[in-house]
């Protein structure tokens, strides 16, 4: 059904423990993403979405217990030896995280922290990584490159350093960008930026990438695909304009009636009641269940399994929201 | 519209457990067994110790351990064993007098220099530097040396340097606590500043102090003997553990364990205070 | 109709940056962040006011120089006839009770040792709003008001979800029934499902105590939501104010044309007006000369360099400060 499919993460679970209590922070998460695919991994804090990204990198086990598969270009990732597993890290699969402040090493020049990650991955020379580190920063768009090689983290500001992750991140020209929050600490005029770049990666460099975010309209503006996580399950997937068109899971439905957008200014906006729940405590049923409005008895007895609704599009719900052809038009 | 807005499942017996969390600590509850039988020795030292600490007994000096002496006993024939117990009594005084007045200080001033900064808190920052760059001990001895030697002179030296330290900790401490906006939002509801220093402040940033401060006693009681050791605090025939170890000292080739059984009642307090400290920090830390 | 029950008059803070020893040898002038410049503002009765710009703009700045957390450098805040940073109204702590604070972050804006009965009974006596025996009632009422279960009361901070936390923050500031309440990112920590509940509980609570909101976030269709009126905030000024439904669909100042733009819509198709703007926000060390934005504005002309245009009606519209706000805005 996909062409070129780079990565395939299938039946992902990741489970903390605290205290000797089991934490399952991610449970049976499938999806893939192609070539210069931008797929959205949306949720609220604690639904899993971070979690994903670092079980994918192998940064998880460490913690806790992944299982399940995670295929990258043929390869079982999470079988690989530490050693193994690292080549491909940084070289293939590159992550940004949502701090760039914290994520970059304040005591090296901006220009040692993008030739360190070529030197790891590539066979480049001193010379030609020093020119490779310079098209990158040009590539990110940060001006005069060459003179700002020799300036340390705290010289850029937010928006700067964010571009500078990316440009270490893509230094050995990966083929899958793991972007965790790249611009929630942005401001809306430099996350335009961002969100610009990271597209143009995707499109000119073929580079896979996994979005993850709260912000529906990031998503909407940047992805093909989505995926909505709650309490560390996928409950809905597909195609965005589909998705966020015609949302099918209560949860989607709600997040999106939440964001006040095309709704009369200073009514109540709607508003889904309750809080997420504490992983410690997961109802047995249907995880959204004691929130949703269209709970039935089912919802707290099983757990909805993510289905196929049609070709493209899985919903986990056993009473999902009428499709709008059955509604509308 | 609906909201109910339920409380998330959580614990609601958060301070009992957390009790429990720290005495099932076993470094926690060895400290607190070694400070709760010093506190027993030193106020009620008759109980325990098996003889009079002052008799002299000519026709038993120097004796080495034995049942009857279990520590044996020292050149004037006294039970060492009697004479450490009885130690306890000023040396865990020492402990408590040689810091709780350097604590109090320590902590208004700390706070008050740390919730107003300006001039005061530059004229502090002056003192701070000028009393940390000579050590310690040098200084308290410079100090007993003018006002003379004496168990209340040691306790006023060490108070006068020691508050220095205390009140260094609690500065940084409160101006950590400001950048919370709860300190921000008692400003804005028209809390007096007693009030915010006092009852929001204080609470929040004395966890760190008190850890310090069970280290502090521990070493109280290391200078004190030291003090004592050199005849500048205790004074013989006062039974003290810096005293005692003094008065071993020439023997400590025929008769070692007048000068060992002492020190090793320092070493034991000391680690209890270092222990209990480590449990209370969990303690106190507030959650969330 | 409208009176003003706060006037802001070219309110202005810096803040000194502390000199090197270098600096000091070197006989360089004392630096200074320049967070407000000169910003002029009424705040109608019973209206929510929405104040929006990028971090750094200032607007968390004038926030706290309502409530008097910061002592502004030159300007005048008045409220109820007196100048707030008066000797005698500054030793009054009345002000505190009529004009209140909420703040963004849940996790440190309540004393994390104290109960919410004991966060809430402290500002209902240091106020003598009730008598004694009345304040567990008023506890009860208040918690009731904020939609909090009433086994709330014994409980801690940390035992609270952020949105919690934000309600018991809410609960604190209406405790001393203050006429003006200052919410200062009040839900950008949220999680977007809590946010919308935090959202309602605020506009019905603004109707039924007839409150004054000023409402300061980054999030601008939240705003746009809330907002009766808005006020965008460049480098520490005010470049466009108006009503809030014309102004966000229609800004005027090319400013707030671009940050709107910026803002991504949920439509997958609705691209925007796709006006990115190059470069980034200048620092408040060294604002430039003449408008404060012209180094990032594609109208920018010589006039911009040189002079600072001031905030001026334009017809049919709000204030804008803008120089060639008009030809802007009919070649658009």
């Amino acid at each position: 059904m996909r062409k070129d499919t780079i990565l395939e993460v299938d039946n992902l679970c990741t489970t903390f423990t605290r205290g000797g209590v089991a934490l399952p922070a991610l449970r049976n998460v499938s999806f893939s993403v192609g070539k210069g695919e931008v797929l959205g991994l949306v949720g609220e804090s604690g639904s899993g979405k971070s979690v994903t990204l670092r079980s994918i990198l192998g940064l998880a086990r460490h913690y806790g217990e992944v299982t399940g598969s995670v295929r990258w270009q043929g390869q079982e990732l999470t079988a690989m030896s530490e050693r193994h597993i690292r080549r491909i890290r940084g070289r293939e699969i590159a992550m940004i995280f949502q701090e760039p402040m914290t994520s970059l090493n304040p005591l090296l020049s901006v220009g040692v922290q993008i030739t360190e990650t070529l030197k790891a991955h590539t066979d480049l020379n001193r010379a030609a990584r020093r020119d490779r580190a310079i098209e990158m920063l040009d590539q990110v768009g940060i001006p005069s490159a060459a003179s700002r090689l020799e300036e340390f983290p705290h010289q850029f500001s937010g928006g700067m350093r964010q571009r500078v992750m990316i440009a270490i991140a893509l230094a050995a020209s990966p083929k899958l960008l793991l972007a965790d929050e790249p611009t929630t600490a942005l401001d809306v005029t430099i996350q335009a930026q961002i969100l610009d770049l990271i597209l143009k990666l995707a499109d000119k460099m073929s580079t896979g990438v996994v979005l993850v975010t709260h912000d529906l309209g990031v998503v909407a503006q940047t992805c093909e695909d989505v995926a909505v996580m709650y309490a560390g399950r996928i409950v809905e997937q597909g195609a965005v304009r589909q998705v966020l068109r015609a949302p099918r899971h209560p949860y989607t439905v709600g997040l999106m009636r939440s964001v006040p957008q095309d709704v009369p200014p200073r009514t109540q906006l709607y508003s889904v009641p309750g809080t997420p729940p504490s992983l410690e405590a997961l109802p047995r049923g249907c995880a959204f269940a004691p929130r949703c409005n269209a709970q039935s008895t089912d919802c707290l007895a099983a757990r909805p399994g993510l289905t196929a609704i049609t070709d493209d599009r899985r919903v986990a719900c056993f009473n999902p929201v009428p499709a709008p052809e059955e509604q509308a038009v | 519209m609906t909201d109910t807005a339920a409380a998330p499942p959580e614990v609601t017996t958060a301070r009992k457990s957390r009790l429990h969390l720290a005495l099932r600590k076993p470094g926690f509850l060895v400290g607190a067994t070694i400070i709760g039988m010093s506190i027993l020795f030193a106020v009620m030292p008759g109980i325990f110790a098996p003889y009079d600490p002052n008799f002299i007994d000519y026709t038993a000096v120097r004796q080495a351990p034995s049942w009857e002496h279990p520590f044996g006993t020292d050149m004037l024939g006294r039970d060492s064993l009697s004479r450490v117990i009885h130690a306890y009594t000023v040396n865990m005084q020492m402990a408590v007098l040689a810091t709780v007045f350097a604590l109090t200080i320590g902590v208004t001033v700390g706070a008050l220099v740390g919730y107003y900064r300006g001039v005061a808190d530059m004229i502090f920052g002056r003192v701070v530097d000028a009393i940390i760059t000579f050590p310690f001990l040098v200084l308290v001895i410079a100090v007993v040396a003018v006002l003379g030697p004496g168990l209340i002179n040691m306790y006023i030296a060490i108070t006068v340097v020691g508050w220095v330290y205390y009140a260094r900790l609690m500065r940084a401490e409160v101006i950590a606590q400001m950048g919370n906006d709860y300190a921000s939002a008692g400003i804005v509801m028209g809390y007096s500043d007693r009030r915010i220093i006092f009852r929001h402040l204080l609470p929040n940033a004395i966890t760190p102090v008190v850890v310090y401060w069970m280290t502090d006693m521990a070493l109280a009681i290391l200078l004190g003997s030291s003090l004592g050791y050199l005849g500048l605090g205790a004074q013989p025939p006062q039974a003290e553990w810096g005293v005692l170890i003094a008065e071993g000292r020439n023997f400590i080739t025929t008769a070692w364990w007048l000068s060992l059984m002492p020190g090793i009642a320092i070493v034991l307090t000391g680690l209890g205070f270092s222990l209990i400290g480590d449990g209370l920090a969990d303690l106190l830390r507030p959650r969330g | 109709m409208t009176h003003p029950v706060m006037k802001i008059e070219d309110l202005r803070l810096a803040f000194p940056i502390s000199r090197s020893l270098l600096d000091f040898i070197q006989r360089r002038p004392g630096r200074a962040v320049n967070a407000l410049n000169g910003v002029s503002l009424d705040i109608n009765k019973g209206e929510t006011l929405g104040v929006v710009g990028e971090s750094g703009c200032g607007k968390s700045t004038l926030a706290r120089c309502i409530v008097r957390l910061h002592k502004p450098t030159g300007g005048r805040i008045h409220f109820a006839g007196t100048d707030i940073f008066d000797r005698d109204t500054l030793r009054d702590r009345s002000y505190n009770r009529r004009v209140q604070m909420m703040f963004q972050d849940p996790y440190s804006s309540l004393n994390p040792r104290m109960t919410t009965e004991q966060i809430l009974s402290e500002a209902l006596r240091v106020h003598k709003m009730r008598p004694e025996e009345d304040i567990p009632n008023r506890i009860a009422e208040l918690l009731e008001m904020v939609r909090l279960p009433q086994d709330s009361a014994q409980k801690f901070p940390h035992e609270f979800s952020g949105g919690q936390r934000q309600r018991i923050a809410i609960a604190r500031a209406l405790a001393v029934e203050p006429e003006v309440l200052i919410a200062d990112e009040l839900v950008s920590a949220l999680d977007v499902s809590v946010q919308a509940q935090v959202v309602n509980l605020l506009l019905e609570l603004q109707d039924r105590l007839d409150l004054t909101i000023l409402f300061v976030a980054h999030d601008l269709r939240l705003v746009r939501h809330v907002s009766n009126r808005v006020a965008v905030i460049y480098l520490g000024r005010i470049v466009e104010i108006g009503d809030s439904e014309a102004l966000f669909s229609a800004p005027s100042h090319p400013y707030s044309q671009a940050l709107l733009s910026a803002a991504p819509s949920l439509d997958p198709d609705d691209k925007g007006a796709a006006i990115r703007l190059e470069g980034e926000l200048p620092s408040p060390l060294n604002i430039p000369p003449g408008c404060p934005f012209h180094v990032r504005c594609r109208h920018a002309q010589d006039q911009c360099r040189a002079d600072i245009p001031k905030l001026r009606p334009l017809a049919g519209r709000g204030e804008v400060a803008c120089h060639f706000a008009e030809e802007i805005n009919q070649s658009a």
